[in-house]
């Protein structure tokens, strides 16, 4: 593979994340309950987000900057979906009477 | 390596682009300030804060945007929290300023702010040109490298040309800590294990090891790379709040005491003065560094830059072990005296 | 075309900004944070790639471990009401 066409395969990888990143915009926005909206947006940007930092490793100057992309890459595929959880549990412990509107 | 914060030759900041992060925190502001709940508006002004540390990072000022992303983040959300569920919540007072004259109740604070804003804005442009400023600054850039030995032109800036105001502001934290611990000092310590749930705590347990000794590189590394003392020792205090947060005070009362937090932010602030009286004896100054018995060593390895490392150390000892007793003070109940 | 993408992300920001004013409980405005701090860790990562520096990418890392404890503060804070139960 030339080092062109690996470009050109990080373009397509932030390409996809950036329209993740907006799909979970539009679900946080359109989608009826807090439940759903965390759901959409929780979901779309722990995926978009690791596309993005995968597409950004041809675009980095030196192998130091590659490996930093991989260690927030690896931390940010365990911690996002941990963060999404809490909230997700501390909004079902606050409102345990009220049933979720579909 | 180019030194942190100076490329020549690198893309002109896009002016739409920063106009339209400008405006963006203008309207986080203002949101923050009309919105009805005060939880609300810390969410806000935490949104708020993100934006700032992204524009610093457009504008190439790197230590500036890691300080605000650290500070803003960590520390500002939890101890504005902190407060807020300590106070008694009173009821919103009535319309401000009822008998004031209709025309000043909003039509000058929004004149008086927007010419601010503009005037920030236009600050802001003359940062984004890309040609350095003729002040002082030029000479630094220039000059540090030769002069101290270490890369970080804003580390080196705080620790060798201005050490002398960095010892003062590590005596304004202490002046804060033992201001906030004596007024709290009645209070009693709780101890609950509830904290959050089973897979944060276990996730938990995974990442600390590696987010301290991401901390202790932000300190350690401080003048090479972005970052120094003061940032390092946020995190660890933001490290120490996340086990009360996560664990319960029950958990980590029980393995850091008051008593070594204290002992550790002591010992900080006296190994900064007393590095400071080496420099004394050697005959070179109060806090000198190349002029004092240190070496500068190869530019850009670990051991360089003089007593830039040793310093950098001090200083986040103490503002680690400092800003996690002020909120370890803060949440002690405190018997209220209602009111006959 | 980073910049293309940048702008991209910059205008999900401000969309998703209006859940943030909109949102009729604080429990909207906290999922909405939650995703405006990954979004704007995403936009440092690609300013380290537009402006060819890598000091950036120390911030976007430790921007997004501080963005993790926000998040978890703000959970427990909204859960029992105050943050050491």
């Amino acid at each position: 593979m030339t080092w062109a066409a690996v470009r050109f395969l990080g373009g397509l990888c932030i390409a996809g994340g950036v329209f993740f990143s907006f799909a979970a915009v539009v679900a946080i926005l359109r989608f009826p309950d807090v439940y759903t909206r965390l759901h959409g947006s929780a979901k779309a940007l722990s995926g978009g987000g690791i596309l993005i930092l995968l597409g950004a490793l041809p675009f980095t100057g030196s192998i130091s900057g590659a490996l930093k992309l991989l260690l927030i890459a690896l931390f940010f595929a365990v911690s996002n979906p941990m963060a999404s959880h809490a909230i997700a549990r501390a909004c079902r412990r606050r409102d345990m009477m009220k049933e979720p509107r579909w | 390596m180019p030194q942190a914060g100076h490329d020549e030759g690198a893309p002109v900041v896009s002016t739409p682009l920063l106009a339209l992060l400008y405006g963006f925190i203008l309207l986080t502001a203002a949101v923050a300030v009309f919105l009805e709940d005060l939880l609300s508006s810390f969410i806000s002004l935490s949104v708020m804060g993100v934006l700032m540390a992204t524009v610093f990072a457009l504008l190439r000022a790197p230590d500036v945007a890691l300080t605000q992303a650290i500070i803003n983040s960590g520390l500002v959300t939890s101890l504005l929290l902190v407060a807020y569920s300590q106070t008694r919540k009173t009821p919103r007072p009535p319309e401000i300023c009822a008998e004031c004259a209709p025309w000043l109740r909003w039509r000058i604070p929004a004149l008086v702010c927007g010419l601010l804003a503009a005037l920030l804005f236009r600050g802001f442009l003359s940062l984004a040109a890309g040609r350095p400023l003729g002040t002082a600054s030029s000479h630094f850039l220039s000059a540090t490298l030769r002069d101290t030995g270490g890369m970080n032109v804003v580390g080196a800036i705080l620790l060798d040309y201005r050490a002398f105001d960095t010892l003062g502001e590590t005596t304004v934290i202490f002046a804060a800590v033992s201001g906030v611990s004596l007024l709290l000092s009645g209070g009693r310590q709780v101890h609950s294990g509830y904290g959050l749930s089973f897979i944060v705590k276990r996730g938990m347990a995974l990442l600390t090891p590696f987010i301290l000794l991401y901390a202790a590189s932000i300190i350690l590394l401080g003048h090479l790379t972005p970052g120094g003392g003061f940032q390092g020792g946020s995190v660890f205090a933001t490290v120490a709040i996340l086990m009360c947060v996560v664990y319960g005070t029950g958990f980590e009362a029980s393995r850091i005491s008051s008593k070594s937090k204290e002992t550790l932010e002591a010992g900080g602030a006296l190994l900064f003065v007393f590095i400071g009286l080496i420099g004394l004896a050697w005959g070179g100054g109060f806090l000198a560094n190349l002029a004092g018995p240190f070496f500068p060593g190869t530019p850009g390895s670990l051991f360089s830059g003089g007593n830039m490392l040793l310093l950098n150390l001090a200083v986040g000892l103490k503002v680690g072990a400092g800003l996690s007793s002020i909120f370890y003070a803060m949440i002690k109940i405190l018997e209220l005296e209602d009111e006959p | 075309m980073i910049l293309a993408a940048l702008w991209g992300m910059v205008i999900s920001g401000m969309i998703g900004f209006v859940r943030v004013i909109l949102g009729p409980s604080a429990a909207d405005r906290l999922v909405a944070a939650d995703a405006l701090s990954v979004i704007f860790t995403m936009v440092l990562v690609l300013l380290s790639l537009y402006l060819e520096t890598s000091f950036l990418l120390d911030v976007a890392l430790a921007f997004s471990v501080l963005s993790f404890a926000d998040m978890l503060l703000m959970a427990k804070y909204f859960e029992h009401g105050e943050l050491h139960k």
